[in-house]
């Protein structure tokens, strides 16, 4: 983990509002690197006419 | 009435066990007090509950009884002791869920799930342990860790650890799990017993402590697949506490179980079978079982769900960060409060930012539809419910050295399971096979929205056909 990246996140904890020991940060910076490259992978996919619905298996489902 | 000691009471499904009390063949305090018994030995190992609910359980057994002897009709738990997980609100009852924050918690009324098992019949005998607020991980649970009946240095599965344990121990004949992302299914697949997540609204959450609440499900955890069916129909159906349950007609769903499953179409997920992640003995058993549900008549095919092996970061990308939120005031005042693993999870998950979100959001649409699409092409779907069998306590709770071993040991398995929640379909783990040091692999089994009929018949002919249910855990003895 690079120092960069803890900073990154230490920053971004600031702006959201919670505050991350340093103990704790190289941990949290891990799980959120890998997170934000896991999905970051999505961006390959065309999503743009896919509309982000909450699926309740009851009503009509025009995407399906 | 005297005691029948040739029925073994805690080795009986939960099906079994209620005829018996029907019968008048024991009685339900009998039944009650050989699995006290039973928790008294083994519990101070395996860790399974939080709180056993001794005087309670045995009150409640005793009007039972009183009632059957005056003639009253049982319902169909009929005096069969029930451990529920312990997110589950009980009147008057400690309701932790697996966290220090809520260490002092009693409510004052019971869940949704907990009213309607009591009114069947059920007695509820005590809250089991689970995986700190439902989330998997947890280093420190602090009621003690769970240990796996096959193997004390492997874990049960999360966050239903506590239900895994106690079905495989037989320290209860029957469970509520709950299952956002495979909390259900997780510990059923290491702990060799059934796990079903019914389909999203199917089943009340009113008194369940949401984990993430577009995600969360109510899961019925038993020794069999008919158990699984009957408290299914128990706990199903529309509530007004929670107006977003399906007002749909709950199904006998043990009506059909024995129907046989001839000309039944079934997929093998590809995605999900050829490829490393697989343990080799876990794609064996799951090669098996598919040449098992040919023998039973039914037609076996491949069917390939692209997005289904980003379905774990989809799933962490949407469940921890609907999480994070709705746990922003712990975050802000108490983190220390939390244990470590679910503080960094918790933390990490509430820097993600918006844009990321939504393309999570919109990649589970795009995911269910490509789940739609093969269910129109099969009845049900196949593939094992995680990729490896249970692994080591230690292995589970390290520290993450770098962003590879986060995915490889964190996304990669939530992908099996999560992959259905996000779809709002019903899935179900049962035990399919063991590997050669003794390990249970489970069986994952997936179909339509509502099909659950259908998915219990399946589940129910396999299991039929095989003995992997049979097995007794070397933990169980006592």
């Amino acid at each position: 983990m690079t120092e960069s990246m803890t900073d990154q996140v230490r920053g971004l904890a600031r702006l959201v509002g919670i505050s991350i020991s340093e103990e704790d940060l190289p941990e949290v910076a891990n799980r959120f690197l890998s997170l934000m490259t896991e999905l970051n992978g999505l961006t390959e996919m065309d999503l743009a006419d896919i509309q982000p619905v909450s699926v309740f298996p009851d009503e009509d489902e025009p995407d399906a | 009435m005297t005691a029948n000691s040739d029925l073994n009471v805690p080795f009986l499904s939960a099906a079994a066990t209620a005829s018996a009390i029907r019968a008048k063949q024991v009685s339900s305090v009998e039944a009650v007090q050989a699995y006290l018994e039973r928790i008294d030995k083994l519990d101070p190992t395996l860790k399974a509950y939080i709180t056993v609910c001794r005087e309670e359980a045995l009150e409640a057994a005793g009007r039972l009884d009183s009632d059957l002897a005056k003639g009253g009709t049982a319902g169909p738990l009929a005096g069969v002791p029930v451990a529920v997980k312990d997110q589950y609100q009980t009147a008057g009852i400690l309701t932790t869920n697996g966290s220090k924050v809520y260490q002092d918690f009693v409510p004052t009324e019971d869940a949704t799930v907990i009213s309607r098992i009591k009114q069947a019949g059920g007695i509820l005998l005590g809250k089991l342990n689970m995986s700190e607020l439902a989330m998997g991980g947890t280093e420190k649970p602090p009621w003690g860790t769970p240990g796996n009946p096959w193997d004390p240095e492997r874990t049960p599965g999360e966050s239903s650890s506590g239900s895994g344990v106690a079905l495989a121990a037989h320290l209860c004949a029957a469970s509520m799990g709950e299952d956002t992302g495979g909390s259900g299914r997780g510990p059923a697949s290491y702990c060799g017993v059934v796990g079903l997540r019914p389909t999203f609204t199917r089943v009340t959450r009113h008194g369940m402590t949401p984990m993430c609440w577009f995600l969360d499900a109510a899961a019925p955890m038993t020794k069999t697949v008919e158990d699984c069916a009957l408290l299914l129909g128990t706990v199903a159906g529309y509530d007004p506490n929670d107006p977003y349950t399906s007002r749909r007609p709950v199904p006998d769903y043990t009506a059909n179980l024995g129907q046989g499953i001839s000309g039944l179409r079934v997929g093998l997920i590809r995605e999900l079978h050829e490829t490393e992640d697989v343990h080799p003995e876990v794609k064996g058993a799951i090669e098996a079982a598919l040449e098992m549900f040919r023998s039973l008549g039914c037609q076996v095919r491949e069917v390939s769900i692209p997005l289904i092996t980003k379905a774990g970061a989809i799933f962490v990308g949407i469940a921890d960060t609907e999480g994070a939120g709705a746990r922003d005031e712990i975050l802000r005042t108490r983190p220390e409060d939390l244990d470590r693993a679910s503080r960094t999870r918790l933390q990490s998950a509430a820097l993600v930012p918006a844009k990321v979100y939504n393309r999570a959001a919109k990649a589970r649409v795009l995911l269910r539809r490509q789940m739609m699409e093969v269910l129109d092409q099969v009845d049900v779907l196949v593939s094992a419910t995680a990729p490896y069998p249970a692994p080591k306590h230690t292995d589970l709770t390290a520290t993450f050295e770098n962003a590879d071993d986060v995915r490889s040991r964190f996304f990669v398995r939530r992908s099996y399971t999560g992959c259905y929640p996000l779809a709002a379909l019903p899935a179900i783990s049962l035990p399919g096979g063991f590997t050669s040091d003794n390990l249970p692999i489970g069986l994952q089994l997936g179909a339509r929205p509502f099909a659950e009929e259908t998915l219990l018949r399946a589940a129910h002919a396999y299991e039929q056909a095989t003995s992997w249910h049979q097995r007794m855990a070397p933990g169980a003895q006592l």
